[in-house]
């Protein structure tokens, strides 16, 4: 606020018809239209608004963001596409951009665009070029923009005026003249300005979407909201990138897929995979397994006109996989990948585990879980029997009696006496000295108690007085 | 009013009804055997496959044979060898159990191959009921073991049981011995420790219970105790308790 008092925003079209402008004070503008109405500006929801609007323009390009990033007046921002690629989808770039205007009057916004090579001449010219269709050829970006007021330029309005006292209103007042004098009077920043409108310096922006390395869309010609037209949507999608991937040597690990509501709104369903696949059916079966768990929520509005998958993890993955589906084996690993990945969708592909044998012979350390894609065979070959339950930790147990050099003969374990009925052991497993030289070799009993309950202790340390005993697992 | 031989008559009519309102699908194939007779027999003829069955411990200590003997039941309704090899989803609370958790090295004793083992470790009793019907309604496994929370009412339970008869998959849920709540299982049973058998040199060999069926759908309750030989992945009777019990051994 340059001066005090409150400013006036944003205008409406109405507004602006009868001369008012954002930045205009408030009490002078009551004074000529008694009858304004105004409301408080909000420009937190105007940001979270154009978001949205830029989440639900993905469908033009995935490269879209609100722009400029850092607002010189409240209300000042559009959105910039980098359509890199795109315009091919929609029949050339007049019918993306006719597309693209098209679509956001139907939800009631007012939008002017422009195509061009320089982000800030494509800016200018939306902006202030007074045209709701602009394409610019490649190379004239300098007879375009030369008849904009200066401040089309994204510069501070202050420059701007100091601009026009001189007489330099248009931008191309300032083509001609020599750089380095204009920068010493007005700032090396009109100088960034020009030369980036007429794309002599580069310029970038930061999609709202992350980078996805895989990506394919549809515009519908009609809105689809069943469910089987959802997943039948989903399914030409990815076959359209399942060959990409198999050309890459690549299987999707994680997938999302974005539906375009017809009034703006856009939904996502992400899903992520144990191993990479290329799978339309398996992919397709998530998808409809997310969606039936959402079936409430899942608001299709009015229809989705459009929609997207992005492969947002793209692993390795080997050409092979012509295993022979007639093997119900094959089968019904199928379907417990596919059980795997959905369990795993809800509750975190981390929690979905198999126990995998490790190379050691201490106990507590022979097993580890790993997410479940893996598998790592158990040998067959004869182990002595383990327990069916391992303590985490191993707890101690009080020996009241001990054959000398051998087994307990009663022990209190968890507050409660045992006496020992039968006992077999000792199974000594020494500590693997290159891992910690604090553990001591420990002499493992199986005993049994006069009930049939059997646990696995050990005596920790040779036999003496310094010998403790511990429990360390149970038998069933 | 009829007379006693007419209401004798609505009585086996009644009784009929019943039955026939228990009765589920019991084609052979879809029945495991346990391989003992008595024990067959109090089943109606054999376990259900597609069904759910209870296992509770006779009290806190015995919880570890309550889920020897379950895992005992999983191996037997198993598929043989040949016909694929199939999964078996475990889904298991994160918070600590009383014992510990299962160690795979010890589940080979029950003829279980770990490798075989989807465990899935659940936040929530909810998340843990949420894995075991998807998992029976995707397929792709061969049995469901699990632990049934207290808060499982009998809704939770029925939807179980529906989807286990559904997937023709057994499911076989570990049931707190305090937990005295309705339940849809088709089979209960109650498990405490009995002293092991040994071999000629005197090394433990097969685990032993006492098992108490307490309710079988169409069946009848039944005591035994029976032996689990983990070289033939079956169970049979113990002749008498106190064969080769551990007093003998002590004598030794």
């Amino acid at each position: 606020m340059t001066t005090g008092g409150w400013h006036l925003a944003a205008v409406n079209s109405r507004a602006a018809a009868l001369g008012l402008s954002a930045g205009d004070l408030l009490a002078d503008v009551r004074a000529r239209v008694p009858s304004l109405q105004t409301r408080a500006a909000q420009p937190e929801k105007d940001r979270a608004a154009l978001v949205k609007l830029a989440r639900w323009c993905t469908r033009f390009s995935p490269y879209v963001a609100p722009w400029p990033e850092k607002d010189e007046r409240a209300g000042s921002s559009g959105l910039i596409f980098d359509i890199t690629g795109c315009d091919h989808l929609f029949g050339g770039e007049a019918a993306l951009l006719r597309e693209a205007i098209a679509s956001l009057k139907r939800l009631g916004f007012t939008a002017r665009g422009c195509i061009a090579s320089s982000m800030g001449a494509a800016h200018a010219l939306a902006k202030f070029g007074g045209n709701f269709e602009t394409i610019v050829p490649d190379g004239k970006n300098a007879e375009a923009i030369a008849p904009l007021p200066v401040s089309a330029l994204r510069i501070p309005d202050k420059t701007a005026a100091t601009l026009k006292h001189l007489g330099l209103k248009t931008i191309g007042h300032l083509l001609p003249l020599p750089p380095a004098p204009l920068a010493q009077r007005f700032g090396k920043l009109l100088n960034d300005r020009l030369d980036q409108a007429l794309g002599r310096a580069g310029e970038s922006f930061t999609p709202l979407l992350p980078h996805a390395p895989y990506r394919a869309s549809m515009v519908l010609a009609e809105p689809i909201s069943a469910q089987e037209h959802i997943l039948k949507l989903t399914e030409k999608l990815f076959m359209d990138l399942a060959p990409v991937l198999e050309r890459d040597g690549k299987g999707a690990r994680a997938l999302r897929l974005t539906l375009f509501r017809v009034d703006g709104e856009t939904t996502e369903l992400s899903i992520r995979l144990a191993r990479p696949t290329r799978d339309a059916a398996h992919v397709v079966k998530l998808f409809s397994l997310k969606l039936d768990a959402l079936v409430e929520e899942l608001d299709a509005g009015f229809g989705f006109e459009a929609g997207r998958i992005d492969v947002t993890q793209a692993d390795r993955m080997s050409p092979r996989q012509a295993a022979i589906a007639a093997d119900p084996a094959f089968e019904s690993e199928q379907k417990l990948s596919l059980l795997i990945d959905h369990l795993g969708s809800r509750l975190g592909l981390e929690n979905v585990l198999r126990a995998h044998p490790r190379d050691t012979h201490i106990p507590e350390r022979a097993v580890v879980l790993k997410p479940a894609a893996r598998i790592s065979p158990w040998d067959e070959e004869d182990l002595p029997i383990r327990p069916l339950l391992m303590l985490p930790c191993a707890e101690p147990a009080e020996v009241m009696a001990v054959v000398p050099e051998g087994p307990p003969r009663q022990f209190r374990w968890r507050d409660v006496p045992y006496q020992v009925a039968h006992a077999e052991g000792p199974e000594r497993i020494r500590p693997e000295w290159w891992r910690d030289s604090e553990s001591r070799t420990r002499d493992y009993y199986t005993v049994e108690d006069e009930d049939g309950r059997r646990f696995w202790l050990y005596r920790d340390g040779s036999y003496g007085t310094d010998a403790r005993w511990f429990v360390h697992g149970v038998y069933a | 009013m009829a007379g006693p031989n007419g209401r004798q008559a609505r009585i086996e009519a009644l009784r009929q009804q019943i039955a026939k309102a228990q009765s589920f699908s019991a084609r052979s194939d879809e029945v495991l055997f346990l391989g003992i007779a008595e024990v067959d027999a109090c089943l109606n003829a054999g376990l259900a496959r597609g069904a759910l069955h209870e296992v509770a411990a006779a009290d806190h200590r015995s919880i570890p044979a309550a889920l020897g003997f379950l895992l005992a039941l999983t191996t037997i309704s198993l598929p043989k060898k040949g016909r694929g090899n199939p999964c078996v989803l475990w889904p298991f609370a994160r918070q600590t159990h009383p014992f510990g958790m299962p160690y795979a090295p010890g589940l080979r004793f029950f003829g279980l191959d770990p490798s075989r083992i989807v465990f899935v470790r659940c936040a929530t009793a909810r998340d843990g009921l949420w894995a075991m019907e998807e998992g029976l309604h995707l397929g792709g496994i061969a049995a469901v073991i699990g632990t049934r929370a207290k808060a499982m009412d009998l809704t939770a339970s029925r939807r179980l049981q529906l989807a286990a008869e559904q997937a023709a998959t057994p499911v076989f849920l570990l049931r707190n011995h305090t937990d005295s709540g309705p339940s849809a299982a088709v089979t209960r049973w109650r498990v405490s420790p009995a002293p092991s058998t040994r071999d000629e040199f005197d090394f433990t060999k097969n685990a032993r219970f006492r098992v108490a069926l307490e309710y079988a759908r169409g069946g009848k309750t039944g005591e035994w105790v029976m032996e689990w030989n983990s070289d033939a992945h079956s169970l049979r009777l113990s002749s008498a308790l106190g064969d080769r019990a551990a007093g003998e051994d002590r004598a030794a």
